[in-house]
């Protein structure tokens, strides 16, 4: 294989965790047209982050994880800085798990994500609560965190692939 | 003797550890510090998101086609089932429309004599800006779209944006060539309307539910399920009569008011633009 073609698939094979986080961003902007759908929008980029941060936590630097969440912000329209500091949370959490969730059964991985998914809700719903100083009915966060569990087994039939093909970049 | 290697090797897994630890530290207060900053509305934050949504615009335009098109055609199918009985309702709404019509131009023709016999001042020119929707607010923290027209198109913050059907939110933030809408569902949406009816006037404030609420004053007898409520016009921001919504319900001496606009179906908006008379349009290709 031609050396700079094989680099550059190497290169691309690192960037992948960062690539579903983009698309996880853009899919969270798409108006679906779904009638009540758009206040609960699945929380993609949760997904994205949970799974990474379980299964190849050194490709995700949290400066990423920054970057992907104010990104999200600007583009939704949110108050920029919510969803980052939501995903480096989450991201904080899930890697100190790492140890008992990874080499479990599906399952067990699928329950700690619905945990974790939980409890971001019930924190971005009190952020919302503060940040806005109003008592904001919780159920749209509720219904976005159960919608986004559900999603998660058919968000990792995506993601399990991609993490093979992916891979952890070369120490310098 | 163990080799230096070796010990600086043991050393620098901790000190890694550490360093992304801290880092994560930092950047939790980065994100703590970001939001305090933008609930101030500081420039910068507003100047920042519009840039990128500038540059994301055209991205977001793309992938947002296809949901589009997909709920065309399942509006297109589901609408094939019911097109005898909506035939009937349109033919039926045609009459009434008709009947209107000669009266609203006999009023027009009576109104213009009355203006002129009076003076009146005439009422601000309104042109528009079409644009479609190309983003959604994707969650519970507000309710506002993304549309593809900025101000490169003629579209400016504050403007009206309104459907067909009625008002649909205001500009709260425009770039070159994207803009974002507050919905009048959010909770920061505060619209100064009057009861059609009445003439009772009222500030009408969402609550990031799919209802709105007329706050102020109204004196409880004086409003009554179904009444219409529109804007009022004060301030200048909007335009006078822009139908809103309809009072559905009345809890707690609070009339809740249901939207003419379906805002899950968005494709198409206009945004307003006053174009006082002498006043030369900022954008002379006008509409788009």
């Amino acid at each position: 294989m031609n050396p700079m073609f094989a680099r550059a698939v190497a290169i691309l094979r690192t960037m992948v965790p960062f690539g579903t986080l983009l698309l996880a961003v853009a899919l969270a902007g798409v108006p679906y047209g779904i009638p009540l759908f758009g206040p609960v929008t699945p929380f993609f980029a949760l997904i994205a982050i949970f799974y990474w941060s379980i299964h190849r936590p050194e490709q995700i630097p949290a400066v990423a994880i920054f970057g992907i969440g104010v990104l999200q912000d600007l583009i939704t329209g949110g108050p920029p800085g919510s969803i980052a500091l939501l995903l480096l949370l989450v991201h904080a959490l899930a890697v100190s798990q790492q140890r008992i969730l990874l080499g479990q059964s599906y399952l067990v991985e699928w329950a700690g994500f619905a945990l974790v998914a939980l409890g971001a809700a019930v924190v971005g719903w009190l952020l919302a609560c503060v940040y806005n100083t109003a008592l904001i009915l919780p159920w749209h966060f509720l219904v976005q965190a159960l919608l986004t569990v559900a999603l998660y087994p058919a968000a990792t039939t995506i993601l399990t692939p991609a993490a093979r093909w992916s891979r952890a970049p070369e120490p310098a | 003797m163990r080799p230096i290697g070796g010990r600086i090797g043991r050393l620098a897994v901790p000190l890694r550890v550490l360093a992304q630890r801290f880092a994560l530290l930092l950047l939790v207060g980065a994100s703590i510090a970001l939001m305090i900053t933008a609930k101030g509305e500081h420039w910068a934050v507003e100047r920042v998101r519009t840039a990128v949504m500038d540059v994301v615009a055209p991205v977001l335009d793309v992938i947002a086609r296809p949901a589009q098109a997909l709920n065309n055609a399942t509006e297109q199918v589901s609408q094939l089932a019911f097109v005898y009985r909506e035939n009937e309702r349109l033919r039926e709404e045609n009459d009434r429309l008709r009947a209107w019509q000669s009266t609203a131009r006999r009023l027009e023709t009576e109104n213009a004599a009355f203006r002129a016999l009076l003076r009146a001042r005439p009422e601000p020119g309104v042109t528009y800006v079409s644009g479609r929707v190309i983003g959604d607010s994707g969650g519970p923290w507000v309710r506002t779209l993304a549309l593809n027209a900025g101000e490169s198109d003629g579209v400016r913050k504050g403007s009206a944006v309104v459907t067909g059907d009625g008002l649909v939110g205001r500009v709260v933030e425009s770039g070159d060539r994207s803009s974002r809408i507050l919905l009048l569902t959010d909770l920061n949406s505060r619209v100064p309307v009057v009861v059609e009816s009445s003439r009772y006037r009222a500030i009408l404030e969402g609550d990031n539910t799919d209802t709105l609420k007329l706050s102020f004053v109204i004196p409880a007898d004086e409003i009554r399920v179904g009444d219409r409520i529109v804007t009022s016009g004060s301030g200048g921001l909007f335009p006078a009569g822009l139908p809103i919504g309809d009072v559905t319900a009345i809890k707690d001496g609070t009339a809740l008011v249901t939207p003419l606009v379906r805002f899950d179906r968005l494709e198409y908006v206009r945004v307003l633009r006053f174009d006082f008379p002498g006043m030369e349009a900022d954008n002379p290709r006008g509409g788009r």
